[in-house]
């Protein structure tokens, strides 16, 4: 009864056998792990496919065309900056220096010191701002030049140099002053911002 | 349910083909699976040109030689009832084994049971010589009576939990097994032999002879068949015989059945009256019920009278062919499962292809939006770029004119301090006083704030929220107060 058995599975099945069992599994081996990776990555890729046409989809919907209003609206307000900012130089403190003390001796104030500090010495002042066409073309920098003046002078010589500044036009600003009565006079300390321009890169 | 449809309905189970042989004066049955036997034929004469059996084959033989021998075994569990079985083989075997020896053994409610059959080695080799002869290499041969005891298991139970007794009717002999619920308990060959070579009820030539023949041997059949009993029943002690199946390839059978009805009282079951030549290659009723006896036997290595030498060499041609079905089995399925892989990896690339062609469809509406937001992001920056140069200073001379009109007798300004704020330009007043107590003084300071107030170029914050806020450096009075007048909404917010 043995015998008959183990001759079921002898040597001469066993190869047989053998390559029955290995063949899908050998199949099974080598096909799965290639097309499950084929098949993660699909997976993704339609994933990110998807998700890019959403975006596209939801920023056409809420972006929508300039109105020729708004072009007309920036077009003029560049023009203004172009015409109220004039540029400096790459030294702006050698060409600024000069020019705000004779404007403020011309407005009759006494005593003055000009005194140009750079940009990045003043932390909380505003920063460059960089405009240019709707279509980019033409852009510049609009740079922020921070002065501090010191001029004592009495009341009326104050007066008419506050008024000199706000005559100058939009470029030069008033950020900070301290006025401080020294008997007849006052001395005062004015921190401004003049807006300078330069083409940028 | 009558008794003849309970068997019909049992012979409906079986699902293989049944081919019939005769090898000399014995019956044999081969079986197959219908897919391989279809269009065999029945082979009643040796050397004929019917087609062999194909498939798995087993065959139901009759040779007086074969020794069966049951073994009830109660409460051993199968595995120790195979060990039992191998052991007893053994012994009858002997040394050298001069007989062939196989065994059965089926699960029982109370246990196990043994049956051994053996045969002389010589017999086996003629006999498997013979089948092969008629193109039948049997992977099994089990002994008729082993057959039929099986057989009596498909049959409706006996009354009370009787005996079945299944005589089967030949030409040349005839055989009664005796079966309970769970195969062969006992068989014995009578000696019934039809004195002529014709079918019960056909006509003879001389019919007063026919009758007196068939009488006899009706007679005969009922004699033999109680004096069978009556040895089971008091010799043996094995039961009350209470059911008999009539069952062989003779036709004609309803004399011995009335007769057996008149002399027995007992239930009459009848497998099959069809006469051999009309079998065709259709299966024989009765031959079908036997090769379910074969069916349920076990497996092809079990109670076998094929000779090992014969029986291993078949065996493994056996698994061969199974283990080429189930290569090629195994490759289709591989095959299929890598087509269904490809049409999937094939339908996965059709919808990326799909997606693909779609984002391209979208790549000029992307350029085209990212024109225009970068449109809009540069008209923001020139018109905040704008908004925060061009505004407008307050009117520095007019403010400190209006301060100075403003200003109660004796009170006079000590310090100025402004500064740009996010929400507007913010003006501290510190103020001092020239021959005034302090309660003068904040009177007057109160002026100086009521008075500011009610001009439109000052917003002046009130003292006990800017006192909360802002706690003022030193003991002077102070005013604080917005002086912008686009900022003035701006401010009262605070």
């Amino acid at each position: 009864m043995a015998s008959r058995r183990s001759a079921l599975f002898d040597g001469s099945n066993a190869g047989l056998l053998a390559a029955v069992v290995a063949a899908p599994l050998l199949g099974l081996l080598v096909g799965l792990g290639p097309l499950r990776d084929f098949v993660r990555r699909a997976g993704e890729q339609q994933t990110v496919q998807r998700a890019e046409i959403e975006r596209i989809l939801e920023r056409r919907r809420t972006l929508s065309p300039l109105s020729s209003a708004e072009r007309a609206r920036v077009a003029a307000a560049l023009a203004a900056l172009e015409a109220g900012v004039a540029p400096l130089g790459a030294r702006p403190g050698e060409a600024l220096g000069p020019s705000l003390a004779s404007l403020f001796e011309g407005a009759g104030a006494g005593e003055l010191r000009v005194t140009f500090s750079p940009s990045d010495a003043v932390a909380a002042g505003p920063l460059p701002l960089l405009v240019a066409e709707l279509d980019g073309s033409r852009p510049m920098t609009l740079i922020p030049n921070p002065v501090r003046l010191a001029l004592t002078a009495d009341i009326n010589g104050i007066r008419r140099a506050l008024d000199a500044l706000g005559a100058h036009g939009h470029a030069m600003q008033l950020e900070r002053a301290e006025l401080v009565r020294a008997g007849a006079r006052v001395e005062a300390v004015l921190e401004i911002v003049y807006w300078s321009r330069e083409a940028a890169q | 349910m009558n008794p003849r449809r309970a068997v019909d309905a049992v012979l409906g189970r079986f699902p293989r083909r049944t081919l019939l042989h005769r090898v000399g004066a014995d019956l044999v049955w081969a079986q197959g699976p219908s897919w391989f036997a279809r269009g065999a034929a029945l082979d009643a004469n040796p050397g004929s040109a019917a087609p062999a059996v194909r498939g798995d084959r087993e065959a139901v033989v009759h040779v007086p030689e074969i020794r069966i021998a049951r073994v009830d075994l109660p409460g051993v569990r199968l595995r120790d009832a195979r060990r039992i079985a191998e052991r007893r083989c053994a012994d009858l075997r002997g040394d050298p084994p001069a007989v062939h020896v196989s065994s059965l053994v089926r699960r029982t409610r109370a246990g196990s049971v043994l049956w051994l059959v053996s045969a002389p080695n010589d017999v086996c080799l003629e006999l498997d010589a013979e089948l092969r002869q008629r193109g039948i290499e049997a992977d099994r041969v089990l002994p008729l009576s082993l057959a039929l005891g099986a057989l009596a298991r498909l049959l409706p139970a006996a009354e009370g939990g009787g005996l079945t007794a299944l005589l089967w009717l030949e030409q040349e002999w005839s055989h009664c097994v005796i079966a309970d619920s769970e195969g062969w308990l006992f068989d014995r060959q009578i000696p019934l032999k039809l004195g002529f070579d014709a079918a019960i009820g056909a006509t003879p030539a001389n019919a007063v002879a026919w009758e007196e023949e068939e009488h006899q041997f009706i007679e005969h059949v009922v004699v033999e068949l109680g004096r069978t009993f009556n040895y089971v029943e008091r010799n043996l002690s094995l039961g009350r015989v209470a059911n008999v199946c009539l069952c062989g390839p003779l036709a004609g059978l309803e004399p011995v059945e009335h007769a057996l009805v008149a002399n027995q009282m007992l239930p009459i079951l009848r497998l099959g009256a069809r006469p051999l030549p009309s079998l065709g290659w259709a299966p024989h009723p009765a031959s079908g019920a036997a090769l379910g006896g074969i069916a349920l036997g076990g497996s092809v290595a079990e109670a076998t009278l094929v000779p090992d030498a014969a029986l291993v060499p078949r065996l493994k041609a056996r698994a061969r062919r199974s283990l080429l079905r189930a290569a090629v089995a195994a490759c289709a399925l591989l095959a299929l499962g890598l087509a269904a892989a490809a049409a999937y990896v094939s339908g996965i690339s059709t919808s990326i292809e799909r997606l693909r062609a779609q984002a391209s469809r979208w790549e000029g509406e992307r350029a085209a939006l990212a024109q225009l937001a970068g449109e809009r992001e540069r008209a923001r920056r020139v018109l905040d770029a704008h908004a925060a140069i061009s505004q407008p200073q307050p009117p520095w001379s007019a403010l400190l004119t209006a301060l100075g009109g403003s200003m109660p007798e004796r009170l006079f300004v000590a310090k100025l301090a402004i500064a740009r704020e996010p929400e507007g330009w913010r003006m501290e007043i510190w103020l001092d006083s020239e021959g005034l107590d302090e309660a003068a003084t904040a009177d007057a300071v109160a002026r100086l704030g009521n008075r500011l107030s009610a001009l439109p170029l000052f917003s002046v914050i009130p003292s006990e929220r800017q006192a909360a806020h802002e706690p003022a450096a030193d003991s002077r009075q102070r005013i604080v107060t917005w002086v912008a007048p686009a900022e003035r909404s701006g401010a009262d917010g605070e």
